[in-house]
C-alpha cells in the first residue's frame, strides 16, 4: 500500500516537476544580447562595426596602443620624458631607451610589441566578418559589402601595426575556425600582402564619402591613404604612389594654405569644420569618447604639478627652419657656462610657432615661464624624482594640445586626432617616387608641403633630395607618432639612437632681475642605446610559452 | 590511566576543601525557620557541592548549599525546586512534604546528549556520523563584536578567520573552513542568508558542517563547507526578559610608526646626500619645524595621532521569550551605534527579530520567523581605505588611511585656515584629517526583511511520518546618498635639491572636482525559496530510522537605479532637485536575476545505539549551466558516512573504564559548485562600456558593440568528493574530551579559466572550461577539559588544525619551467623572484644577472637567475616559493572559569606555516612597492623600521634595501623572496571578566539574574613582522582601515 503511494509520487515527481524544474533554470541574461539578435536589422551591426572606431585613437598619440612607453617620439631625438619613473608616459621611454645593461627580449616586447592586444582586436575584425556570412542573411548584399569593406580596412589597419613591429607574424582572416593554440608564423611578404589586399577591398567599396550622420566613417580616401603609408613599411613603391594619386586623385582634400601658426593649427581640426587636410580623423566629446593628452603634455603652470610629461628637445627645435628658409647657426647656445643672447625663436618658421613652446611664448593668455623657478618652472632631468609640470629642456609641447582647454581639472581633452593628413600623403608620394627613380614627383611633393608654410624649395636629387624628404618628414609630422617608426624602417635608428651624440640637449634657463641666462644641457645625462635586433621587436612571452609551433626571432634567441 | 584519573580527584577534594574555607569565611547565611525543607547536595561521587542555588520556582525563594552541601528552604508542598550549579545540569525536583530533599547532581558531560544543528535538521551529537562542530550563542557572546563572522575565529578547529579591516559596518571576519578554495554556504534558519547583519545576542547556535557527508544535502556551492545559524526559539516556560547593554571605546590595534618632521628631514636628507646630491632641509628649517608656528609654513605634525582617534561602540538588546505547550515565542529588538576612530565613519544598526511556534491542530505545527535589521553606514567622500575583499571604497589609493602614510610630516595642519595638503604619488593633494572631515558624506541605509514560515503536519495514520512545507521571502532595499563635495587645500611645493624653499598654492582636492556632486541611488533584492519535505522517524526494536526527501528552489531578482546630479549652490541643500546641472552620466540602471533548484534525499540508520550509517545525495540544477545539452545542467551529489559506538558495546565498556565514550566514524561524500558568471554557456553581445558613447559620426555620439566571452555550452558542476575519518572521545567524566578528523579532498573539473594562451588566439577561446584539478588534506584537533573544584569550575578548549592544498593538474603554459609551474603547488601559494641579499658593492654587480633596462646599485636586491641567461627577468626566473597568506595551522585556545558569580574568559588565537608579503598585493594580484617597502616612495612618508634598518655604506648589515631618494628602481618592487616574511602569530584576541551579583541581592528587584562585566578584544599580539604591520592585514597595503583594538563595560540584567 504504501509502497505504491511512495512510487505513484516518485512518478510523479519524474513527469512533472522535473521538466518543470528544468524550464525554471531557463533564464535569459539581463545586461546582454543574443549574437543572433544583432544580426538581424542593419542598425545593430552598425553599433557592431561602430567597435573598430576606437582602434583609430587607440593607435594615435592621444590613445595608449602605439607603445607603453607613451609617445614613441620620446625614444627618437624630437621629445624628452622628464622621470626615470617607470610607468607610461612617465619613465618606460628613458629605460627603454638607455636600455642598461642591454635590452632582453621581454623588455622590448612589453613596451613595443603590443602583441596581444593587436590579435585581440583582429580577432574581433575576424569575427565580426564571420558572423556577417553566417547569420548576416537578412541584410541585402550591397549593406553586406559596406560592412565587409569597414571591418576589412581595420583588418589591413591593425595588421600593418602588427607588421610593422614585428615583420613574419601569424596570419588569420575571418576562417575563425583555423585559429589554434599552435600556429606557425607567416613571412613578412606574406603579411604585407594581407594588408594590400584588405586596403584594396576597402578602397574599392568604400564611399568617397558618407551622408553627413555617418560622417566619420572610413572613405575610399581613408584606405588609399592607408594603404600609401603602410606600402612605405612594405617597400612596395609602386603600390603606394599610386594608393598616394588615388587620394589626391579624389579631389575632395587638399593642403590648405597657412600663413600664420594659428592657421597651421588649423590643420589638426576636423573635416567637417573646412580642414580639407583631414583624410582620416576622429573626434571625440566630454561625455565620451574623450582622451586626457592635455594634462599630459600641457606646461607645468597650467594646473599645478601636473603637465609637461614629455617636452621638445633642443635637438627638435633645431630642426626647424627660419621663416625665410635656411636654418640660423644655433652655436652661441650650446654653451655650458650660459649665454644672455636670446635665441632667434622669433624669427622661426610658422610650424615652430605652432608646435613649440618656448620661455616667453604667448600661450592660454600668458607667458610660458620655463626659466628656474618659473611659473611653469625648469628641473635638472634625474636629479629631481618628480617633475610635476616642469620641462627638463625649457620648451612644452604645443603641437596637439588644445589651448583652449582651461578646465583641465574637470574635463578631458576633446580635440580632434587627424591619424592621416594629406601633407603625409604627399610626402609618402615623395618618398615612393623617389624610390621609383622618379625625382621630378618627389620634388614637386616636397615643394607643395613646404610651399603651403611659405618656405622656399631647391629641387634636389639623389641623397640630398631623399635627406630632405626625412627632414620634411620629421618637421612636418612631428609628435604624430611617425619619426621613431620611419627611422627603424629606414635602418637609421642603430646609428643615431646609438652611442656617442645620441643624447639629446635643452636649455637651462635662469632669471635674474630682466636678465636671462641660457646654458646648454644634457637632458640624458648617458648614452641611448639601439641595438640593431630592435629593428624586429621580438615575440611576447606569452606566445613562446603557449604556441609550440613558433620560435623567437634567431636575433632575439 | 586510572593514575591520571586519581590524581584529577585528589586534585579537585583538595582545591574543593580549600575554596570551601574561603567561602565560609567570605558567607553568612540568612536563617530560615519553620514550614521548610532542607538537604544535602552532592556530586556523582557522593562529595558535597557548596554554592548550588536551590530556587523555588515562581516565589522569591531561595538558598545556597554550605560547605557540607546543606540547604534549607522554605517552600510549600507541590512547589518545584530548581537546583542548578555551574558545570552540572540543572534538576527541578517536585516538593512533595517530605522534610529532607538530598539531591545528587550530575555533572554536566552533555555534550553527547546536545542537539546539533545539521543540513535540513537536528541531531544528537552522539548519533552524528559526520564531521560537524557547533558552537553555543552563549559561548560566542564571550568575544564582543558587532558581528558573527569575527567572533567565530579561533573557536572551531578547521575554520580559519582573516578580519582585514576596522571600518565601522565592514568590520567582517573573511571565513574558510579546512583551507577550501571555496567560499562559505551560510544558512540561516535553513536558508541561504548573509550573516553579517544578525545580532550576535540572537544566535542560539552554530553549526559548522566541515566534511562533504554533512554538507552534501547542500549540494550546490558546499564544497567549502556550511556554515548553519539557528536564532533562539521560545521555550514552554515563564516569560523572561533580559537587556543587554555594552559600551566601550576602540583604537588602532596596530600601526606602523612614521617619522616625524625632524626625523624626516633627517633621513630624507640623509639618503640624498647618499645619491649623490645636496641635502634639502636645512637646520634652520628644521627650527622652523619645531616652532609652533605654522605661518612659517613648516610644522610638525603626526598625521597618524591627527587621524585616527578613538572610537566609541555601544550596544543594547533586549530578548523576551517564554511560552505554553500550545505557543512559544522569542523576540528582540537590538540597536548598535559604532562611531568609528575616523571621524564621520560611523555604523549603526537597528535589529529586529521573532520566531513564533504555534500547534495550531493536534498534529499541525506552524513556525513563523521575522527578522528586520536595518543598517546604517556612513563614510566620508573619501573612503576609509581598504581592500576590495572588504568591500571598501573604491578608490583605496586616495583612502584616508593612505593619505595618512603620504602626508608629510614637516608640514603644519593649516595655514590661514585652510589644510595643508602634502603630494601623494600621483602628484594629487593629500591631507588626511581634510579628507575624513571635508570630503562630502556618505550614506547607505540597507534595510532587510527576512520571513520564514512553516507548516508541518505529523501524519496522524501513519506513525513517524511528517510532511512539511517552508517558504521564505527575503528582501533587502537598500538606499545609497553619496554627495561629494570639493575642498581647498593649501597644496606644498615639495622642497627638493633645486628649490630648497617650500611655497604653497590653492588647489582643490586630489579628485579635481569644481562641482559638487551628487548620486542618489536604489538597490532591491527579493530571494523567495521554498522547501517541501516528507521525513520519517521511527524506532523498530533496536532499529531506528530517519529519512528526509526535500525539494527546494530559489529564485532570486534584484533592480538598481541610480541617479546623478552636479553643481549645489549650497552644501546644506544636498537634493537632486537642487542639481543646476545634470552629472555627464545622469542616469543608470541594471537589473539581475537567479534561479536554482534542489532534490534532496537521506536516510539514516542507527542499531542499538552502536552502528550508525547514513546515506544522503542532492540532485541540483544550476541556471548557470546549458540545459539543452544532457548531463550539464543537472549534478547529483551523494554521500555515505557510517559511525561505530564503540563504547556502546559491552566488551569495551568492560574493558575500558575510564573511556566514557568513544566513536569512530568516517563518511565519503560529493558536493559540486558553480563558481562561473552566468550565461558563460551562450553567445552574446553587450555594449561597450556601460554602455558609454564610443565613436561620433556626424557631430553625434554612438555606442558599440561587442561580443561578450567566446561561450562553452559544455559547461558543467565542478566536483570534489572528500573523505574524512575521525574520532570522538570522553573520559574521565569530561574531564578530558577529544574530537579528531583527518580529511582528504580531491576536486575536479574546476571551473576556471584557460590559463594562459597564445596571443596570437587573440582570446578567440573560452573564457571559462571545466579544468584543474586539486586534492586537499589535513587534520582537525578539539581537545577540551572541564573541571569543577568545590564551586570553582573552569574549562579549556583548546582546538588546532592543520589544512594544505596543492594542485594536481594545473593549466601550466606547454613551456614553464619546473620551478614556475603550479602543478604540485599550493592554490594560494605566492610567486615571485628568489632573493640572494642585497647588493653590497659595484663589482658585485658587474659579475651578477640583474634586470635588463635597470642596473641597481649597492643595497639593492639580488636576485637569483634561475633560468641561467644571465639576465633576470620576472617572466622567467620567477618560481613559486612563498606560502599562503592564510595560515595553514591554525589555532584556538579558550580558557575560562567561574567562582561565586565571577567569571572569565580568554581566547587565544595563533596562525602558523603562513607567508605575508609586505610588498603590497593588488587585486590583480600584481606585487608593487608600498610606502611600506620603498622609502619615501612618491616622496611619501616612511615607516621608522624601514628607515632605521636601510642599507647605507655605514650599515651594509641592513635589512631592507638602500637608503636612497632615487627614482623608484622596479629591482626592488617585484614580488620577491626578499619581502615575505614567516606570518606565524599568536594573538589574545578577547578576554572578559563578568560577576553575576548574588541573587539574595537582586532578587528584591524582581530581577532574576545581573552581570556586569568587561571586556576587550585584540588585546596584544606577538608576531615576527615589522612593528606596528598586523598579520591579518590585507594584500593591498596602500592603506587600510587598522583593526581595532577595544575596550568594553556591559551588563546583563534578565526579570
Amino acid at each position: 500500500m504504501m509502497k505504491t503511494r511512495i512510487t505513484i509520487i516518485a512518478i510523479l515527481i519524474g513527469v512533472f516537476v522535473l521538466p518543470g524544474c528544468n524550464k525554471f533554470l531557463d533564464m535569459t541574461p539581463t545586461d546582454k544580447l543574443s549574437d543572433k539578435t544583432v544580426w538581424k536589422s542593419k542598425e545593430s551591426v552598425e553599433l557592431y562595426v561602430n567597435g573598430f572606431y576606437p582602434y583609430i585613437s587607440i593607435y594615435s598619440p592621444f590613445g595608449d596602443g602605439e607603445s607603453q612607453v607613451g609617445l614613441t617620439e620620446g625614444l627618437t631625438e624630437t621629445l624628452k620624458y622628464g622621470s626615470m619613473t617607470p610607468g607610461t608616459n612617465v619613465g618606460f621611454a628613458n629605460i627603454v631607451a638607455y636600455a642598461d645593461g642591454g635590452i632582453s627580449a621581454p623588455t622590448a616586447s612589453f613596451h613595443l610589441g603590443m602583441w596581444d592586444n593587436l590579435y585581440t582586436r583582429i580577432r574581433r575584425v575576424n569575427e565580426f566578418l564571420y558572423g556577417l556570412e553566417k547569420y548576416g542573411t537578412s541584410l541585402d548584399e550591397a549593406t553586406k559589402t559596406r560592412f565587409r569593406a569597414e571591418a576589412r580596412f581595420f583588418r589591413g589597419f591593425l595588421y600593418f601595426q602588427l607588421i610593422k613591429r614585428s615583420g613574419d607574424v601569424i596570419l588569420y582572416d575571418e576562417d575563425l575556425l583555423s585559429i589554434s593554440k599552435t600556429k606557425a608564423l607567416s613571412t613578412e611578404a606574406e603579411g604585407w600582402a594581407m594588408v594590400e589586399a584588405d586596403l584594396n577591398f576597402a578602397a574599392k567599396n568604400l564611399p568617397k564619402t558618407w551622408i553627413a550622420s555617418n560622417f566619420g566613417r572610413v572613405t575610399k580616401g581613408a584606405a588609399f591613404a592607408m594603404q600609401s603609408r603602410a606600402m612605405l613599411y612594405a617597400k612596395k613603391w609602386q603600390v603606394a604612389k599610386d594608393a598616394a594619386d588615388s587620394v589626391i586623385n579624389l579631389g575632395i582634400y587638399d593642403l590648405p594654405k597657412t600663413t600664420t601658426a594659428a592657421q597651421y593649427r588649423n590643420l589638426f581640426t576636423s573635416y567637417s569644420t573646412g580642414n580639407k587636410e583631414s583624410v582620416l580623423e576622429f573626434n571625440y566629446a566630454v561625455s565620451g569618447p574623450s582622451h586626457g593628452f592635455d594634462k599630459l603634455f600641457t606646461p607645468g603652470g597650467d594646473y599645478a604639478g601636473v603637465g609637461g610629461r614629455a617636452v621638445p628637445t633642443q635637438e627638435m627645435v633645431e630642426s626647424y627652419e627660419l621663416a625665410t628658409g635656411g636654418r640660423p647657426d644655433w652655436t652661441p647656445w650650446h654653451t655650458t657656462t650660459g649665454t644672455t643672447v636670446t635665441p632667434p625663436y622669433s624669427q622661426l618658421e610658422i610650424r615652430f610657432h605652432a608646435s613649440i613652446l618656448y620661455n616667453g611664448a604667448t600661450w592660454k593668455g600668458r607667458q610660458i615661464e620655463s626659466f628656474v623657478g618659473g611659473k611653469d618652472g625648469w628641473i635638472s632631468f634625474k636629479d629631481d624624482p618628480n617633475p610635476e609640470g616642469r620641462t627638463t629642456t625649457s620648451y612644452y609641447m604645443k603641437k596637439l594640445v588644445d589651448e583652449n582647454h582651461t578646465d583641465l581639472a574637470a574635463k578631458p581633452s576633446t580635440q580632434t586626432w587627424v591619424a592621416i593628413r594629406m601633407a603625409e600623403v604627399y610626402l609618402n608620394r615623395a618618398e615612393a617616387a623617389f624610390m621609383l627613380n622618379d625625382p621630378a614627383t618627389a620634388n614637386a611633393d616636397v615643394r607643395k608641403v613646404r610651399d603651403r608654410v611659405g618656405l622656399p624649395y631647391q629641387d634636389k636629387g639623389g641623397a640630398e633630395l631623399m635627406t630632405a624628404i626625412r627632414n620634411e618628414r620629421k618637421v612636418e609630422l612631428a609628435y604624430e607618432g611617425h619619426l621613431y617608426w620611419d627611422m627603424r624602417r629606414w635602418r637609421l635608428a642603430h646609428i643615431n639612437y646609438n652611442g656617442p651624440g645620441s643624447r639629446v640637449h635643452g636649455l637651462k634657463i635662469i632669471k635674474e632681475g630682466a636678465i636671462l641666462t641660457y646654458s646648454y644641457v644634457d637632458c640624458d645625462k648617458q648614452d641611448r642605446h639601439f641595438p640593431e635586433k630592435m629593428y624586429r621587436i621580438p615575440l611576447p612571452e606569452s606566445e613562446l610559452m603557449n604556441n609550440t609551433a613558433v620560435q623567437q626571432y634567431p636575433e632575439w634567441r | 590511566m586510572e593514575k591520571v584519573h586519581l590524581i584529577f580527584r585528589n586534585l579537585r577534594t583538595m582545591g574543593a576543601f580549600m575554596l570551601t574555607l574561603f567561602v565560609f569565611a567570605l558567607c553568612s547565611y540568612d536563617a530560615y525557620a519553620q514550614t521548610s525543607v532542607r538537604g544535602k547536595i552532592t556530586d556523582a561521587k557522593g562529595e558535597p557541592v557548596t554554592g548550588a542555588a536551590v530556587v523555588v520556582k515562581n516565589t522569591k525563594k531561595y538558598s545556597l548549599s554550605d560547605l557540607k552541601g546543606e540547604y534549607r528552604v522554605e517552600a510549600v508542598k507541590g512547589d518545584i525546586l530548581e537546583v542548578s550549579f555551574l558545570g552540572m545540569e540543572t534538576q527541578e525536583l517536585k516538593y512533595m512534604g517530605q522534610a529532607v530533599l538530598d539531591v545528587v547532581m550530575k555533572d554536566n558531560v552533555s555534550a553527547l546528549d546536545e542537539i546539533v544543528v545539521v543540513g535540513y535538521g537536528a541531531q544528537q551529537r552522539a548519533s552524528l556520523t559526520g564531521s560537524i562542530s557547533q558552537i553555543k550563542g552563549s559561548e560566542l557572546l564571550k568575544t564582543p563584536s558587532t558581528n558573527i563572522s569575527s567572533i567565530l575565529g579561533g573557536r572551531v578547529a578547521g575554520l580559519a578567520s582573516v578580519q582585514e579591516s576596522g571600518q565601522p559596518g565592514a568590520d567582517y571576519a573573511g571565513l574558510r573552513i579546512r583551507g577550501s578554495r571555496a567560499g562559505v554556504n551560510y544558512i540561516v534558519d535553513g536558508m541561504p542568508r548573509s550573516i553579517n547583519d544578525i545580532n550576535p545576542n540572537d544566535i542560539e547556535s552554530v553549526s559548522v558542517l566541515k566534511d562533504a557527508s554533512s554538507a552534501a544535502v547542500y549540494g550546490l556551492q558546499s564544497a567549502g563547507g556550511v556554515i548553519i545559524i539557528t536564532t533562539k526559539k521560545g521555550k514552554s516556560e515563564e516569560s523572561k526578559i533580559s537587556y543587554k547593554t555594552s559600551v566601550g571605546a576602540s583604537v588602532n590595534a596596530n600601526f606602523p610608526k612614521f617619522l616625524d618632521g625632524p626625523s624626516y628631514a633627517y633621513w630624507y636628507n640623509k639618503a640624498n646626500e647618499l645619491d649623490g646630491r645636496g641635502i634639502v632641509f636645512t637646520e634652520e628649517q628644521v627650527a622652523l619645524m619645531l616652532n609652533n608656528d605654522p605661518t612659517d609654513g613648516w610644522g610638525n605634525t603626526d598625521w597618524a595621532k591627527e587621524t585616527y582617534g578613538v572610537g566609541m561602540t555601544q550596544q543594547h538588546s533586549i530578548t523576551a521569550n517564554g511560552g505554553t505547550d500550545k505557543i512559544k515565542y522569542f523576540a528582540s529588538l537590538g540597536y548598535m551605534d559604532q562611531l568609528g576612530n575616523i571621524k564621520n565613519f560611523t555604523y549603526k544598526r537597528y535589529n529586529l527579530r521573532s520566531n513564533i511556534e504555534a500547534k495550531i491542530a493536534k498534529s499541525l505545527t506552524l513556525t513563523l520567523g521575522v527578522a528586520g535589521t536595518v543598517g546604517d553606514t556612513r563614510s566620508a567622500g573619501y573612503g576609509a581605505g581598504g581592500s576590495s575583499a572588504a568591500g571598501v571604497s573604491s578608490a583605496p589609493w586616495l583612502s584616508v588611511s593612505e593619505q595618512v602614510a603620504y602626508a608629510h610630516p614637516y608640514l603644519p595642519m593649516e595655514i590661514d585656515g585652510i589644510p595643508v595638503a602634502s603630494r601623494n604619488a600621483y602628484g594629487n593633494p593629500i591631507n588626511p584629517v581634510a579628507a575624513a572631515n571635508l570630503s562630502g558624506k556618505n550614506k547607505t541605509i540597507s534595510t532587510s526583511l527576512q520571513s520564514n514560515i512553516a507548516l508541518r503536519w505529523d501524519i496522524p495514520w501513519v506513525k513517524g511520518l511528517n510532511v512539511k512545507f517552508t517558504g521564505a521571502y527575503d528582501h533587502t532595499f537598500t538606499y545609497a546618498k553619496n554627495f561629494s563635495t570639493p575642498y581647498d587645500l593649501m597644496f606644498e611645493t615639495v622642497p627638493n635639491s633645486t628649490t630648497t624653499n617650500i611655497s604653497f598654492t590653492k588647489r582643490t582636492d586630489a579628485r579635481n572636482q569644481t562641482d559638487r556632486t551628487l548620486g542618489e541611488g536604489f538597490t532591491q533584492w527579493g530571494r523567495m525559496v521554498t522547501q517541501t519535505s516528507a521525513g520519517y522517524t521511527n524506532v523498530f526494536g533496536k532499529h531506528s530510522i530517519d529519512a528526509l526527501v526535500l525539494m527546494e528552489t530559489r529564485d532570486y531578482k534584484s533592480n538598481k537605479f541610480a541617479a546623478y546630479g552636479k553643481g549645489f549652490y549650497f552644501e546644506e541643500l544636498p537634493e537632486l532637485g537642487m542639481a543646476r546641472i545634470p552629472a555627464d552620466d545622469p542616469i543608470s540602471g541594471s537589473s539581475d536575476a537567479n534561479r536554482s533548484v534542489g532534490i534532496v534525499g537521506r536516510v539514516k540508520y542507527d542499531y542499538d545505539n552502536r552502528y550508525l550509517a547514513e546515506l544522503a545525495a542532492r540532485y541540483d540544477g544550476s541556471y548557470k549551466f546549458a540545459g539543452n545539452i544532457p548531463g550539464k545542467r543537472w549534478g547529483l551529489f551523494p554521500s555515505l558516512s557510517a559511525g561505530w559506538r564503540i563504547s556502546n558495546e559491552d566488551f569495551f565498556k568492560n574493558a575500558v573504564t575510564f573511556v566514557d565514550n568513544l566513536k569512530i566514524r568516517g563518511s565519503v561524500g560529493v558536493v559540486g559548485s558553480d563558481p562561473v558568471s552566468p550565461y558563460a554557456f551562450l553567445s552574446t553581445m553587450s555594449f561597450i562600456g556601460s554602455p558609454s558613447p564610443q565613436v561620433i559620426f556626424g557631430g553625434q555620439q554612438q555606442n558599440a558593440l561587442m561580443t561578450t566571452a567566446v561561450a562553452n555550452p559544455y559547461l558543467t558542476w565542478e566536483r570534489m568528493i572528500s573523505y574524512n575519518f575521525g574520532f570522538d572521545a570522553t573520559m574521565w567524566k569530561g574531564l578530558l574530551g577529544v574530537e579528531f578528523d583527518v580529511f582528504y579532498s580531491y576536486t575536479w573539473d574546476i571551473l576556471g579559466s584557460q590559463g594562459a594562451m597564445p596571443g596570437s588566439m587573440g582570446g578567440y577561446y573560452t573564457t571559462y572550461v571545466n579544468n584543474n584539478s586539486v586534492d586537499g588534506r589535513g587534520f582537525d584537533l578539539m581537545l577540551n577539559h572541564e573541571n569543577r573544584i568545590g564551586d570553582f569550575f573552569y574549562g579549556a578548549k583548546l582546538n588546532l588544525s592543520w589544512a594544505t592544498n596543492r594542485y594536481l593538474k594545473y593549466q601550466d603554459s606547454p613551456n614553464t619551467p619546473d620551478y614556475a609551474k603550479w602543478t604540485g603547488k599550493s592554490t594560494s601559494a605566492k610567486a615571485g623572484l628568489v632573493a640572494i641579499g642585497l647588493f653590497q658593492s659595484e663589482e658585485e654587480i658587474d659579475n651578477s644577472p640583474y634586470i635588463s633596462g635597470a642596473r641597481p646599485r649597492p643595497g639593492d636586491i639580488k636576485y637569483k637567475d634561475l633560468n641561467g641567461d644571465g639576465v633576470i627577468s620576472y617572466a622567467q626566473d620567477r618560481a613559486i616559493i612563498g606560502r599562503s597568506n592564510m595560515p595553514q595551522l591554525t589555532a584556538g585556545l579558550d580558557l575560562y572559569a567561574n567562582w561565586r558569580g565571577f567569571d572569565m574568559s580568554a581566547l587565544f588565537v595563533a596562525g602558523a606555516l603562513n607567508d605575508v608579503s609586505l610588498t603590497g598585493t593588488y587585486y590583480n594580484y600584481v606585487d608593487d612597492n608600498t610606502i611600506y617597502t620603498k622609502l619615501f616612495k612618491a616622496g611619501a612618508n616612511a615607516p621608522i623600521y624601514l628607515v632605521e634598518n636601510a642599507w647605507r655604506p655605514d650599515n651594509t648589515v641592513g635589512t631592507f634595501p638602500r637608503l636612497s631618494v632615487e627614482p623608484p628602481n622596479t629591482n626592488n618592487a617585484y614580488a620577491s623572496s626578499f619581502w615575505f616574511r614567516d606570518g606565524k602569530y599568536v594573538r589574545l584576541k578577547s578576554a572578559q571578566i563578568g560577576y553575576t551579583l548574588p541573587a539574595r541581592w537582586i532578587n528584591k528587584f524582581n530581577c532574576s539574574n545581573l552581570r556586569i562585566y568587561v571586556e576587550g578584544t585584540n588585546l596584544f599580539t606577538l608576531s615576527g613582522l615589522p612593528e606596528g604591520i598586523d598579520p591579518e592585514r590585507p594584500g593591498v597595503t596602500n592603506g587600510y582601515y587598522p583593526q581595532q583594538r577595544t575596550f568594553m563595560g556591559g551588563l546583563t540584567i534578565s526579570f
